[in-house]
């Protein structure tokens, strides 16, 4: 490097520091950077593992032995429904999340998430939720239905206390933080990218998150609603799974695991992205079928959502409707088969290296194929009617939890670690950790696979020694403890890694991917300028790529008015079309996820009239962030360095929050989807249906509501077309909407007594309260747009909140629609023949 | 089923074996009758099938990794698509159907006229059974007839449970407000295990049940013993 | 609709899932509603809208992917599409149960 190239970096680095950087001491509090939070996440994530482990070592002690006194029951049951529950929902969804916010810029080559703080907001509502329901378990009084909450036995009558409140209101926070960050990755892969990198040159890493996103998109609203249904039922009295009032436990069942399958694949697909990754990169090749491999994630992603039923074999659906959830969760098998095969054919025509990364591979190879060979097992629906609920599913969930998660990130861990550190791993304890956890795993589960198929259920507290399970479950326990200790040892050894590890200039595994062409530890702005793409982004040159961009010769390369930028992108083609200025550090995230958490702590401890309130608090936050969004004057367009210049993001005609709300509103349908899909299901398959009662159809308010919807999307639409009339156009849609607001509130009033008698008219009340809140929200809207007029965010080139508002008028009007017209298609059905 | 015997002999060798004497009255590795028996073949069926495959993956990996350039020879494709999309078809599409057939099997058999049709009722934490409409019933065993189909219908008054007797055939959910059906059948006279296998709160552990199979004329006294339900739930 | 050139990457899967759904839900509501029990010949009413259904299904499939490959340019993109229209495709093989499994039972 020349000098007064040397001198450049320096500078530049200075500049982008300042603007970047998160402030130490009380100022990490406002941290909003990807680097930071992603860190933050998978650190939590790992104390959460650290948790669950211990809770799976008390598992052990007490089945060590048959008729052990050492937990009763009920403290038993909190004990592995709190181990399921921190396993899934805060360790390995939020270790992901972290490592993909962690990588994802870096390898895309842009400085950070298209939401910062939304990002921050997200981490500080997993964190709050996850402290919740340790907390609760602290207290003794934490969720004890197992992990997947089965109704009836989690509902008011068999469950009184909070214990089971905790789980649905705590999951439905971290849920809620696991929405906002899928939002955020699907953004972020499709919009912020390096210029030049289309879709088919990502490092297929995006490729995998982008898919796991879309997933998260779809798979957690069932249970969100699943969540406030039960709730609901708890709270309220509504009947949606109470099968005396018309409810149907098996209600329950769909929605949970119309999110429960998807769920396993969204935490194995993250772990096989990094393996894509990383298994290349050992054997010194690309990876081999990048295209075939993009087509068999995506098969996954799709089939996944058809396998849920493979869960409730044994709830007497008829065979017909079981085999295609059977041949689903066979047929899943080979698009994993074609990325197992992938991976070889690399190694078979690479050069691969040993090294501890690789021997994590080898685990997850052999821990994982055998789940899957386990699961294909389970598929076969006659198998599954013996070896349902018994040991060897616990056996089956392990192999692949651990062979399809864990391994792969302990080999990410090696893999990335001198990333995140800037040191490399001195392996002194590596090999006998790996090979301690491998040998443990092994003993424990694999002896699970014959406990299971010997009759032993699962989640039970003791068995009789006549039974003939003790020895096996003797060998489970002493190989859960040779693998704790494994744990341990690598934890040791990360921190060995962390302060004695020895440092390097740059690129240690020679690598062909973005995130190694900038200096290790990474500085806060990831990249000083950013690189342009013309080839696939797997087989770039780290090295030489890496000092030049440092020397600010990429694109954005300058700073100005202390502003966050990156490149937004043309999703498909990757060519740059927009100057995507980012928001900077505030402490608002944290804020609101307090106020965010008290509205949960408040239905927790049953102040319903409070609750109210503290939402109202949230909902003034989140306007607040708006405050630093937007421009208040048209800008000309921006040099960005090299080619032509680039409009600033908020004269752009897709900016990211356009398409955050794209993404927002398919959530949010697929939660309406699921609603109405459950009042069907209810009327199909429920006992005590019709109703005994009359079903509330009140065809003024109908009218009335749908009128007023008319006319606020009518407004809202029309306050993009003239500037001068627009103000009028708001106010007018605000009123619409206060009017179907109170009609539609006198109606829920009047029939919430009616709602606790049966579920037919509870599911109607669920329905129109679900288009009273959007009614509510699309008010808030036209009045913020009306502030934003106001303080001068709006013009005609500025009319970004216009048409952000203008997207939720339309979904509300569609959806209020289908709200009205429900009640008659429920009277029209369950009028029919009972069942 | 005799050829459940012959996959146990082949795989006498994997270390699985040594470890499984299929002992216990709730083995389902130890069936009494052709449901149970049914579901154990086709286990030791996907156990070969299983245990071939994972070497067969296992020994490619080992390959590449310890013998560079032993892959070479075949194009990275043909890799893929042999290994990755036809052979996992092509065994998968065979074994759903295999399992979907004795499914159907498993469903339709029939043995010995009409079967005989009694009701498990599951409510925190014990099970009741009931015989002939209610006329009778019976607490924590049930009787049934030696080499009859069983259609054990099942139901609950409270939480889910599923009842489950591993060595006479599959379990089915006790769920409220459903009633769903299993067959069971024994092949010979004995007391056969059972246990719930949902979890139903804290008593789940000690929800177990006895089957009792007796030769077709003592059913019928044994039958003709019981109470009604009135009595038996006392 | 073939506006977004990433809606032909799932165009046929997500009408093998809608396809997924309808099946699911005609077998639920035809049982319901006793149309197992109906015959026609010597199959029933419901096995046979079972049947044409998964039919239609794989033909719109074939329709959706022939339609997507026609007139998409040989890009890796569409290379991508292709196959994975051609898994979706193959995936309709979930279906086939319809043809002789039992209905309601
Ligand atoms: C550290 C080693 C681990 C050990 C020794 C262990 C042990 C166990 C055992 C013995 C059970 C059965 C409890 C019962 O049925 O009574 C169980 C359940 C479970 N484990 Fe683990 N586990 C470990 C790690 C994990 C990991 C890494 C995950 C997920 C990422 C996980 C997820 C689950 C889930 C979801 C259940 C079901 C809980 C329920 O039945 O509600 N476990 N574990
Ligand atoms: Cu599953
Ligand atoms: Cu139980």
């Amino acid at each position: 490097m020349t000098p007064s190239r040397h001198k450049t970096a320096l500078r530049l680095h200075r500049e982008l520091t300042d603007i970047w950087a998160t402030p130490p001491g009380w100022g990490r509090l406002q941290a909003v950077n990807h680097t930071v939070i992603g860190k933050r996440f998978m650190l939590t994530a790992l104390v959460f593992f650290a948790i669950g482990g211990v809770l799976a070592m008390l598992i052990r002690t007490q089945l060590a032995t048959t008729q052990s006194a050492f937990l009763d029951a009920a403290a038993y049951a909190q004990v592995f429904t709190m181990h399921g529950v921190v396993m899934m929902f805060l360790f390995a969804i939020p270790f992901f999340e972290g490592l993909a916010m962690y990588l994802l810029p870096k390898m895309l080559g842009s400085r950070d998430l298209a939401f910062p703080r939304m990002s921050a907001y997200g981490y500080w509502c997993y964190l709050f939720g996850g402290m919740f329901l340790v907390g609760a378990l602290v207290a003794g009084v934490a969720p004890d239905g197992g992990w997947f909450m089965y109704t009836p036995l989690s509902s008011a009558t068999y469950t009184p206390g909070v214990n089971a409140d905790v789980w649905l209101l705590g999951i439905t926070f971290v849920e809620i933080s696991a929405l906002s960050a899928a939002i955020e990755i699907l953004v972020s892969v499709l919009k912020l990218r390096a210029p030049g990198m289309s879709l088919t040159r990502m490092p297929i890493f995006a490729w995998y998150m982008l898919v796991v996103a879309g997933m998260m998109l779809i798979g957690f609203p069932p249970l969100i609603l699943g969540s406030i249904l039960l709730e609901a039922e708890r709270a309220f009295s509504l009947p949606f799974f109470d099968p005396a009032r018309g409810g149907d436990p098996l209600l329950w069942q769909h929605l949970f695991w119309l999110f429960g399958h998807p769920e396993v694949y969204i935490i194995f697909l993250p772990a096989a992205g990094a393996l894509s990754t990383i298994i290349p990169t050992l054997a010194r090749r690309p990876l081999e079928g990048y295209e075939i491999a993009v087509a068999a994630v995506i098969a996954i992603a799709f089939l996944s959502f058809g396998l849920w039923v493979h869960h409730m074999y044994t709830v007497g659906i008829p065979h017909v409707a079981l085999s295609f959830f059977s041949a689903a969760s066979g047929l899943v098998a080979v698009p994993t088969g074609v990325q197992i095969f992938a991976w070889l054919a690399t190694l078979a025509h690479g050069k691969p290296r040993m090294s501890v990364p690789m021997l994590h591979v080898f685990g997850f190879l052999f821990v994982f194929v055998l789940g899957g060979l386990t699961g294909v097992m389970l598929a076969m629906v006659p198998f599954d009617w013996q070896a349902h609920d018994t040991h060897f599913v616990v056996a089956h969930l392990h192999y692949v939890l651990v062979g399809g998660f864990v391994f792969p990130m302990m080999a990410a861990a090696y893999y990335w670690l001198p990333h995140i550190f800037g040191r490399q791993s001195v392996q002194h304890l590596s090999h006998a950790a790996f090979w301690m956890i491998f040998v443990g795993f092994n003993l424990t589960f694999f002896a699970m696979h014959l406990t299971g198929l010997r009759g032993m259920p699962r989640r039970i507290s003791t068995y009789p020694p006549e039974a003939g399970w003790e020895t096996l479950n003797f060998v489970s326990s002493m190989g859960g403890f040779i693998m704790t200790t494994g744990f341990a040892l690598v934890a040791l050894d990360f921190l060995l890694l962390a302060v004695f590890g020895k440092p390097f200039r740059r690129n240690p595994w020679r690598a062909g991917t973005l995130e190694w062409a900038m200096p290790t530890p990474p500085p806060a702005y990831a990249f000083a300028s950013l690189p342009e793409i013309s080839a696939r982004a797997d087989r770039l040159d780290p090295d030489r790529l890496g000092p030049a961009l440092a020397a600010g010769k990429g694109y954005l390369g300058s700073t100005r008015h202390g502003w966050m930028e990156v490149l937004g992108v043309d999703m498909v083609t990757g060519r740059a079309e927009q100057v995507v200025v980012l928001p900077n550090r505030t402490c608002l995230p944290l804020l609101t996820a307090l106020a965010s958490g008290s509205v949960f702590a408040l239905l927790l401890l049953k102040l319903y009239w409070l609750a109210p309130l503290a939402l109202l608090v949230v909902v003034a936050l989140f306007l607040l962030w708006t405050r630093d969004c937007g421009l208040t004057s048209d800008l000309a367009d921006l040099p960005v360095g090299h080619g032509p210049n680039l409009p600033h993001h908020y004269h752009a005609e897709r900016p990211p929050s356009y398409w955050a709300m794209v993404f927002t509103l398919a959530a949010d349908a697929t939660l309406y989807a699921s609603l109405l899909f459950g009042a069907l299901f209810l009327w199909l398959s429920a006992p005590n249906w019709p109703p005994g009662l009359d079903i509330p159809v009140d065809a003024f308010t109908c009218v009335a509501v749908v009128a007023a919807l008319v006319i606020a999307a009518a407004f809202g639409r029309q306050s993009l077309s003239g500037n001068d009339r627009v103000a009028r156009s708001l106010c007018f849609a605000a009123l619409a909407y206060g009017a179907a607001l109170i009609v539609l509130v006198a109606f829920l009033v009047g029939i919430h007594g009616a709602a606790t008698r049966h579920a037919a008219v509870a599911s109607i009340f669920a329905v129109k309260s679900y288009a009273a809140l959007h009614i509510a929200v699309g008010l808030v809207l036209s009045l913020f747009c009306l502030w934003r007029i106001g303080s001068g965010h709006v013009s005609a080139r500025r009319d970004l909140d216009l048409r952000l508002g203008r997207l939720w008028h339309m979904f509300t009007l569609i959806t209020g629609l289908a709200a009205m017209a429900f009640p008659f298609i429920l009277t029209l059905l369950a009028g029919g023949a009972g069942p | 089923m005799r050829r459940a015997i012959g996959f146990r002999g082949v795989l006498a060798f994997s270390s699985v074996l040594p470890l499984a004497g299929c002992t216990g009255d709730l083995s389902a590795l130890d069936p009494a009758g052709p449901f149970a028996a049914a579901i154990a073949d086709l286990w030791w069926l996907m156990l070969a099938g299983g245990a071939a495959i994972f070497l067969l993956v296992l020994g490619l990996f080992l390959l590449v990794l310890f013998r560079p350039g032993s892959g070479r020879r075949i194009s990275p494709s043909r890799w893929i698509w042999v290994g990755g999309v036809v052979f996992p078809l092509v065994t998968l599409v065979a074994l759903i159907g295999h399992g979907l057939i004795r499914g159907e099997y498993i469903l339709n058999l029939r043995i010995g006229g009409d079967p005989v049709e009694v009701e498990a009722r599951g409510s925190m934490w014990h099970w009741e059974f009931r015989y002939a409409d209610g006329a009778r019933a019976s607490r924590g065993v049930l009787h049934i007839p030696v080499g009859r189909t069983v259609v054990v219908t099942a139901t609950s008054e409270d939480v889910i449970h599923s009842f489950w007797a591993p060595r006479l055939g599959g379990k089915i959910d006790a769920i409220p407000g459903h009633a769903a059906t299993v067959r069971i059948l024994a092949d010979r006279p004995g007391i056969y295990g059972g246990i719930c296998s949902e979890y139903c709160g804290t008593g789940h552990d000690g929800m177990r049940f006895e089957v009792h199979a007796h030769p077709a004329e003592a059913y019928e006294a044994v039958l003709a013993g019981l109470s009604g339900e009135r009595e038996a739930a006392r | 609709m073939s506006g977004n050139p990433l809606f032909g990457l799932f165009a046929a899967w997500i009408g093998w899932a809608g396809g997924f759904l309808i099946l699911y839900a005609l077998q639920a509501t035809g049982c319901r509603a006793g149309w197992d029990s109906h015959m026609i010949g010597a199959v029933s009413t419901l096995r046979l809208l079972l049947v044409a259904t998964a039919l239609t299904i794989v033909f719109v499939l074939l329709g959706l992917s022939w339609k997507a490959r026609r007139n998409g340019p040989a890009s890796p993109l569409a290379r991508i599409g292709a196959l994975a229209n051609g898994a979706a495709i193959l995936a309709t093989l979930c279906f086939a149960g319809v043809l002789w499994l039992g209905m309601c039972a």
